[in-house]
């Protein structure tokens, strides 16, 4: 049985700096509840919402990255519904009617998938730039709390509402591509995706045969895929037992790894919408364009990723960069001041990112990854061949994971100059190898390696020149006897 | 009848040393001791020991030359602008007492220019009304007459003019709000051209609509004032972006140079004694020099319910955030949708009540396109039509179809209520500035006339005003 | 007919999270009707006219807000210290417990 699977993702512009309408925090999670409101944003009589420049910047690049045509001018609606977390008990949004206009009707989505490493393409039907409400908790359960608690320095937080066609084809499909948005989003500046609660989404999910369903509250990309796969096999256990899905809305409970039918009955919408009368049309100006445009065009993770393949990196090594922005970011930099693109790649894509995850360290912070110069110089430092690539993954790369700004001079392991001395001790205490390879036995000959490798403890050593060593003394031996 | 100083005035006998600014408010503070109790013009008045302490401050600044333009000008507030040092209820028992935790930027640019705000004036509850009938606090009586209303919804603003009880005042106009209660105390109020006040800090009735606007006793007073608040706010969308006008300095205008246009048919609205005041006016601007003729204008006899559907759906979206969670009127039950509804039917009026409903369901999915949408169409051509008639002359109307009622006289039927602002939401609707000043007397009671001029226009309705005021020699007159 | 409006005003009071008490709800079946039809007189108005609705008078664009300073207010000092719990947090009362 298909499936047809199609989301609506909020995503907070975290990184816009203000909220949607006034100044304060768009990361409002360092705060204590309450303190980062505004009248404005706690809708106080006579307060007035004034756009900001940088959340409509970020969302213009938003869907010029997700190829909707822009519109000639943002409008703001009002949408009408009474809930303790709305201070206004409207929320400015956006809507396609009565005058409205958003940021985008009509776009797509090219992602990659990294199972089968194909493009896909989901279409969006439309994005809405609203504002975020404030947060309510509860005493125990929303069931029987006394009272709602709420905290309003979400209130106003800039928010996209991202709407897609049922393009999508199965949970993992459906969680791949919101990984790839959201990564996308982040290259833009517009969000960080690891903040907690940063986004939701919702899904619809029908099977042939069946209404369409939506499953509220999914709260992270795992789950996505999670929700997913319970959702359609209920619904096939339910079609195969000769029965009916109906048109309904269901909740995500990520603990019990369940939907669940909502309690209570959804009333009849009406949000008697109508444009905001404090909020002229945001022009979307040829500079406002312009801005936007360099913006997705600079630095997008397509782009990044088919720069990585072009140097001739392993698609799965490129993918590992370009998933990690400020991992491309070094990456890049690195190849252009002259690093050697293929030991970059490993070492930035595989081996250093994960040693900062061994070591507790965010990889997506850019303070945690060294200078690019500095790793360009260690990998030409591989590719001349003064350093093995071992040595320096298991000498140089931890010490620089638990300190970037620490000087190559002091991380280069000290080289051993001296190998002949090391070899010839060997030779003399590895005897039964010696003879095996004599005698025939090759594969001796690494183990030899190996020996001279342990001798030279912590100190570089180039094992093809102990090979070499070996194999001109062994070979002396062989004529000699 | 008698006159008082004007702002004007006192700021010229302060400059001169012929007056003190203590003295002065030590007369007006004994004016509002002596007629609030008849009156009811202000809902909460600022201690009268920091009244007094503030005119010596200004007395001060004065001797030392530091005296700011409005320094020592005592300016009462409607009560629902926003003021940080008084509560600010709206006249509504849903806001009763709230304090806003920041000053409207109006006010704060009234502090700035060194007047004193001594008061927070009455209105009709949440500014909708035409009467001041339908205040919590009780309803505002005419000086002028005290079984009469002095006109809503800026009420106090009126009356506390007309008995001298403050030298200049703040209203808001949604639909006519400070030029009804100009046309029925005799005095002088200025809606200004959508977007040259700013409102942030005004308590929203309708968005689209309304200014904060000045009232004086005089049309020189009222550009003084209108020159102290208005200009580019950027916290406020659509605020207008221009310079504040210049418009103290203002001359008035030479008959020879008025043109004035009647739109045909909407006189004949009018009561016989306004139409007559009406028209006796016009016939001296006439005989004075001035060119005064007809405009045909379509879409204008729609006005009204176009004006209202607007107002209604705004206030509807507005007063959505008053749920007993957030402001001083609470529910009793502990179940969340019961306790907002019972603050809200506890906190609003029946008159509000009324609007709230009449605008969600103007806005609801299946009316929506047949109310408010055509309303929105409506009020486009009467823009233009406005926008194409004040590009040739000033247009003119009686201010008011009627004459001031009596208490109760109008509120019980809405359309009549709503009747009263025939003349005035024109300006409203189309963005246009609009000044109402007195044009004559009829059996002890005010008559005003109103003047509408093009966006920007402020400065020909003040030199056109101060015309007027020279024919009639209505000014800074009050009751008593 | 008023019962035909005493049910819309039934439709809208539930909307709009408004109770209406002792003798409100006659008076405003009554008042409703009578200003709904008077309001719908504007269409009539725009029979044969060509007008695109009009949101905001002078069709201007907003300016947008470059940032600035933050100006928190204290929420408890607005909406009183018996509102809000000791984390700062509004309570809104949400379920009858008893």
């Amino acid at each position: 049985m298909k499936a047809r699977i199609g989301l609506e993702i909020h995503v907070q512009l975290s990184e816009a700096g203000t909220k949607l309408f006034c100044n304060c925090d768009s990361e409002y999670r360092r705060y204590r509840p309450n303190e980062n409101v505004c009248p404005v944003c706690l809708g106080l009589p006579g307060a007035l919402p004034v756009p900001g420049k940088r959340p409509v910047e970020l969302a213009l690049a938003a869907a010029l990255a997700l190829n909707c045509e822009p519109p000639r001018a943002l409008v703001f609606t009002r949408k009408h519904y009474f809930y303790p977390d709305l201070p206004k008990n409207y929320q400015i949004t956006q809507f396609e009617k009565v005058g409205g206009s958003p940021v985008c009707t009509g776009g797509y989505l090219d992602y990659l998938s990294p199972d089968d490493w194909e493009w896909r393409r989901v279409r969006i039907r439309r994005i809405n730039l609203e504002e975020d409400p404030g947060r309510t908790s509860y005493e125990g359960s929303i069931l029987s709390s006394r009272y709602a608690y709420v905290d309003y320095n979400r209130s106003g937080v800039p928010l996209l509402e991202i709407v897609t066609e049922p393009d999508l084809k199965s949970p993992r499909d459906a969680r791949v591509m919101v990984e790839y948005l959201l990564l996308t989003l982040e290259y833009l500046g517009a969000t960080n995706p690891r903040l907690e609660g940063v986004f939701r989404v919702d899904a619809n999910v029908s099977l042939e045969g069946g209404e369409r369903v939506e499953i509220k509250n999914i709260g992270s990309t795992l789950d996505v895929e999670r929700a997913l796969r319970y959702e359609i096999n209920r619904q096939r256990l339910v079609l195969e037992r000769g029965g009916k899905v109906e048109r309904e809305t269901r909740h995500w409970d990520a603990e019990r790894g369940v939907t669940k039918p909502l309690r209570y009955k959804e009333e009849e919408e009406e949000y008697l919408y109508f444009p905001d009368p404090d909020l002229p049309p945001v022009l979307i100006t040829r500079d406002l364009l312009e801005a936007a445009r360099e913006k997705v065009a600079e630095w997008s993770p397509r782009r990044v990723y088919e720069e990585i393949l072009g140097l001739g990196v392993k698609r799965e090594v490129a993918w590992s960069i370009t998933s990690v922005p400020a991992a491309a970011r070094t990456y890049l930099a690195g190849v252009k001041s002259g690093g050697d693109p293929g030991i970059l790649a490993r070492i930035v894509g595989v081996d250093l990112k994960g040693e900062l995850r061994e070591q507790g360290r965010d990889p997506y912070n850019p303070g945690n990854w060294p200078e690019p110069g500095k790793l360009a110089e260690l990998s030409r430092l591989v590719a001349k061949g003064e350093y093995t690539y071992d040595a320096v993954k298991g000498l140089v790369l931890p010490k620089l994971a638990a300190n970037p700004e620490a000087p190559l001079e002091e991380l280069l392991p000290e080289k051993v100059e001296d190998l002949e001395p090391l070899v010839e001790e060997v030779l003399k205490e590895e005897e039964k190898a010696v003879k095996d390879y004599l005698g025939g036995k090759k594969k001796a000959l690494n183990y030899l390696v190996g020996a001279v490798m342990r001798k030279a403890r912590k100190r570089a050593l180039d094992p093809r020149r102990a090979r070499e060593l070996l194999l001109k003394r062994l070979e002396a031996m062989k004529t000699g006897a | 009848m008698h006159r008082t100083p004007g702002i004007a005035d006192l700021l010229y006998a302060y400059a001169n040393g012929d007056m003190d600014p203590v003295e002065h408010a030590a007369r007006v503070l004994e004016e509002i001791r002596r007629w609030e109790p008849k009156v009811n013009a202000f809902i909460s008045l600022e201690d009268p020991e920091l009244v007094l302490e503030a005119a010596e401050d200004a007395g001060k600044r004065w001797k030392r030359g530091e005296a700011r333009p409005l320094e020592g000008i005592l300016v009462g507030v409607k009560d629902n602008i926003s003021t940080s040092f008084l509560p600010t209820t709206a006249a509504s028992r849903m806001l009763d007492p709230y304090v806003p935790p920041y000053n409207a930027t109006v006010v704060d640019r009234l502090l700035e220019r060194g007047a004193i705000i001594h008061g927070k004036l009455n209105l009709d509850e949440f500014a909708m009304g035409s009467t001041g009938e339908f205040s919590a606090f009780g309803p505002t009586r005419n000086p002028w007459s005290l079984d009469r209303v002095p006109g809503g919804s800026s009420s106090g603003s009126g009356a506390c003019l007309a008995y001298a009880g403050c030298d200049g005042a703040l209203g808001s106009d949604t639909g006519g709000s400070v030029r009804l209660p100009a046309a029925y105390t005799a005095t002088v109020g200025l809606k200004p051209t959508y977007g040259l006040v700013s409102r942030r800090g005004l308590i929203p009735y309708g968005n689209s609509l309304e200014q904060i606007s000045p009232m004086a006793r005089s049309v020189r007073d009222v550009a003084l004032l209108l020159e102290a608040i208005a200009g580019w706010d950027p916290g406020d969308a659509t605020s207008l972006r221009t310079e504040a006008p210049s418009l103290s300095g203002l001359k008035p205008a030479e008959p020879g140079e008025v043109r004035v246009c009647v739109p045909r048919g909407l006189p004949e609205l009018a009561e016989e004694p306004v139409r007559k005041a009406f028209y006796s006016l016009l016939e001296r601007l006439e005989s004075e020099g001035a060119s005064v003729g007809e405009v045909e204008m379509r879409g204008v006899e729609r006005a009204l319910p176009a004006y209202y559907t607007i107002a209604l759906a705004e206030a509807a979206s507005n007063l959505a955030r008053y749920d007993g969670t957030l402001y001083p009127m609470r529910g009793e039950s502990g179940e969340y949708w019961r306790y907002i509804a019972q603050a809200r039917g506890r906190g609003f009026g029946f008159e509000v009540k009324k609007r709230i409903l009449m605008g969600v369901y103007v806005l609801s999915e299946g009316y929506r396109d047949e109310y408010y949408v055509a309303a929105t169409r409506l009020r486009r051509l009467v823009r233009d039509e406005v926008l194409r008639a004040t590009r040739g002359c000033i247009l003119a109307t009686p201010a008011s179809p009627v004459m001031p009622p009596r208490l109760g006289e109008r509120i019980g039927d809405p359309l009549k209520l709503y009747a009263m602002d025939a003349y005035t939401v024109i300006a409203n609707l189309a963005g246009v500035p609009a000044l109402v000043q007195p044009a004559g007397f009829h059996e002890g009671l005010p008559i005003g006339v109103q003047f509408m001029a093009g966006r920007l226009g402020e400065p020909q309705l003040i030199r056109l005003g101060l015309l007027v005021e020279e024919l009639t020699g209505l000014a800074e007159v009050v009751a008593g | 007919m008023n019962e035909d409006w005493c049910s819309t005003v039934d439709k809208l009071s539930a909307l709009a999270r408004l109770e209406l008490g002792g003798d409100e709800r006659e008076r405003m079946c009554r008042e409703v009707k009578v200003i709904a039809e008077y309001l719908r007189g504007v269409g009539e108005a725009l029979k044969g006219v060509e007008a695109e609705p009009l949101y905001h008078v002078w069709e201007e664009e907003s300016w947008l807000r470059p940032g600035g300073e933050r100006e928190p207010v204290d929420l408890a000092w607005v909406v009183g210290s018996d509102r809000v719990d000791e984390e700062g947090r509004l309570k809104v009362p949400w379920r009858e417990v008893k």
